[in-house]
């Protein structure tokens, strides 16, 4: 069995084997196959477009982020939520309590499940109030102020109130580029590509399962021991947008050009024109023969035309 | 408006019990009705009847925001969910059970209801099992010989002493969970947290 892979490791791989490292942005448009996010054990291919910026100086994050909601207003979608996440967050907090490196391991995939019930179980060995504020950041999530503040009021370490203002920050420019921009924040964000470091962006619809749109910062490395490699780009499942487009599809007219084989030249030239309108376009020669019927317009360009 | 997904039965008379107690009412809903959906009151909620192996699909899948179900049918499901909540009724047990303790010396046949559950448990033990999936009745399984054992839950236990069945081991224990659609959860929050507090009982996860 061949499997489609993610463009991203490819191009990840292409850069490592550049000898200069250096700014680079990949447009890609991609068919890939991943695992089934909605149900375990199973995969989906689907078609995604979206973007790679590789970089060793500076922070794309505010560009990629931006290129990724102009994507999905060209595409015209009602009701998007924009997430943004990061997925060192938890880490960082569970290091922060002084979470036992085991303990945590078990307890990422459980935050990321979001699975109470084992989780509180996972912790029942930790201090009281270790496991209030593990309990607590469950519902770090949410419209951005509300998040913010209830972060802000829970802890003081500066390596967390960091990642809080990075995704505030980043918050606060989107909603200046769009200001009716639905836009919610999820410090419990634990992505299921392991690569991701970072920003993570996401987009959602109340009318789909699966999201629109998926993304964010990650390091790649070629070998434990070669130099890491940062970028940040995002993916666009290009058949659900389609579907949840609210652009009507324009009626396709299928239109015939008739003409001789001396003007067989003027005549593609005109295909074309009518075919960048959306139109359907059949080039016959006189002596073709031509049902009436299956055309909604018919044109000839011929001798006396010229 | 949020969806609630509920097995007809225990689990869903609870749930709903929670969901009036808390001022959430649905005055058209009648036990005994063959209609499969329910609107609330305030035309905020509305619970849809599934099976209950279903309940998970439906709440992954985005269709249900919400489900109660037992811990038993999300270990068999592969759908996504996020657990939120042991809700601490329809306590039950998964439990190995047979006429008499499962063959050393041929691969033994078990039937169930859990074929997934019953895989990853003897895979664990590291012992060789052939899986009959059943739908119902699975204590018939042994008593015809189409099963050595069987992986089944275990309430009262009453079933089982009638049938001459004996429990051999508790794989898990289940109870009533409460799940919800990850994306539901995210985006849908505010409106959720009314019906998570009703059937968590006052508390918001």
């Amino acid at each position: 069995m061949v499997l489609q892979a993610d463009p991203t490791m490819s191009l990840a791989h292409y850069m490592s084997k550049q000898s200069e490292s250096s700014l680079r942005k990949f447009a890609m448009v991609s068919s890939v196959h991943r695992a089934y996010t909605l149900q375990s054990k199973r995969h989906e291919h689907f078609k995604q477009v979206g973007i790679e910026v590789f970089y060793d100086q500076g922070n794309y994050d505010e560009e990629v982020c931006e290129l990724a909601l102009k994507a999905l207003e060209l595409a015209q979608i009602k009701d998007v939520v924009i997430e943004l996440g990061h997925v060192m967050f938890m880490p960082s907090l569970l290091q922060t309590l002084r979470v036992p490196s085991v303990l945590l391991e078990q307890i990422l995939p459980l935050i990321q499940a979001k699975d109470m019930p084992l989780l509180e179980a996972s912790m029942i060995d930790l201090p009281l109030q270790v496991q209030i504020i593990i309990k607590k950041s469950m519902t770090w999530f949410g419209p951005v102020e509300d998040v913010v503040d209830k972060i802000k009021s829970e802890m003081n370490d500066p390596s967390l109130l960091g990642i809080v203002d990075e995704l505030n920050q980043l918050s606060n420019y989107l909603k200046q580029l769009n200001p009716k921009i639905n836009l919610i924040l999820d410090f419990t964000t634990q992505k299921s590509l392991s690569y991701y470091q970072g920003l993570t962006i996401t987009a959602y619809s109340p009318h789909s399962a699966q999201p629109l749109l998926s993304g964010g910062r990650y390091e790649y490395k070629e070998e434990e021991s070669s130099p890491s490699m940062t970028a940040i780009g995002f993916g666009l499942n290009v058949a659900l947008c389609a579907k949840l487009s609210t652009i009507q599809p324009t009626k396709m007219s299928t239109i015939a050009i008739i003409t001789t084989p001396e003007k067989k030249l003027q005549a593609l030239f005109k295909a074309n024109e009518y075919r960048t309108l959306g139109n359907r376009v059949h080039v016959l020669f006189d002596e073709d023969e031509v049902k009436t019927t299956d055309y909604d317009q018919m044109i000839v360009i011929d001798k006396e035309q010229a | 408006m949020i969806t609630i997904a509920l097995a007809k039965g225990r689990l869903a008379t609870k749930g709903l019990e929670r969901l009036i107690q808390s001022g959430i009412t649905f005055s058209e809903y009648d036990e005994k009705s063959r209609k499969l959906i329910f609107e609330s009151d305030d035309k905020q909620a509305r619970i849809v009847f599934v099976k209950a192996m279903d309940v998970p699909t439906y709440v992954s899948l985005g269709i249900a925001d919400v489900g109660i179900v037992g811990k038993d049918v999300l270990l068999e499901s592969d759908g996504v969910v996020n657990e939120l909540a042991d809700l601490k009724f329809g306590a039950c047990r998964l439990c190995v059970c047979g006429l008499k303790p499962l063959p050393t010396d041929r691969k033994p046949i078990i039937a169930s209801k859990y074929p997934r559950v019953s895989e990853r448990y003897f895979n664990a033990h590291g012992i060789d099992v052939d899986i009959i999936k059943l739908e119902g009745s699975v204590e018939l399984a042994p008593l015809l010989q189409l099963a050595d054992g069987i992986v089944d839950i275990v309430e009262s236990g009453l079933t089982l002493k009638e049938n001459n069945l004996n429990i051999y081991t508790t794989i898990t224990t289940s109870s009533a969970r409460l799940i919800v659609n990850p994306r539901s959860y995210k985006i849908k929050l505010k409106a959720l947290q009314p019906i998570i507090k009703a059937i968590h009982q006052g508390e918001s996860v």
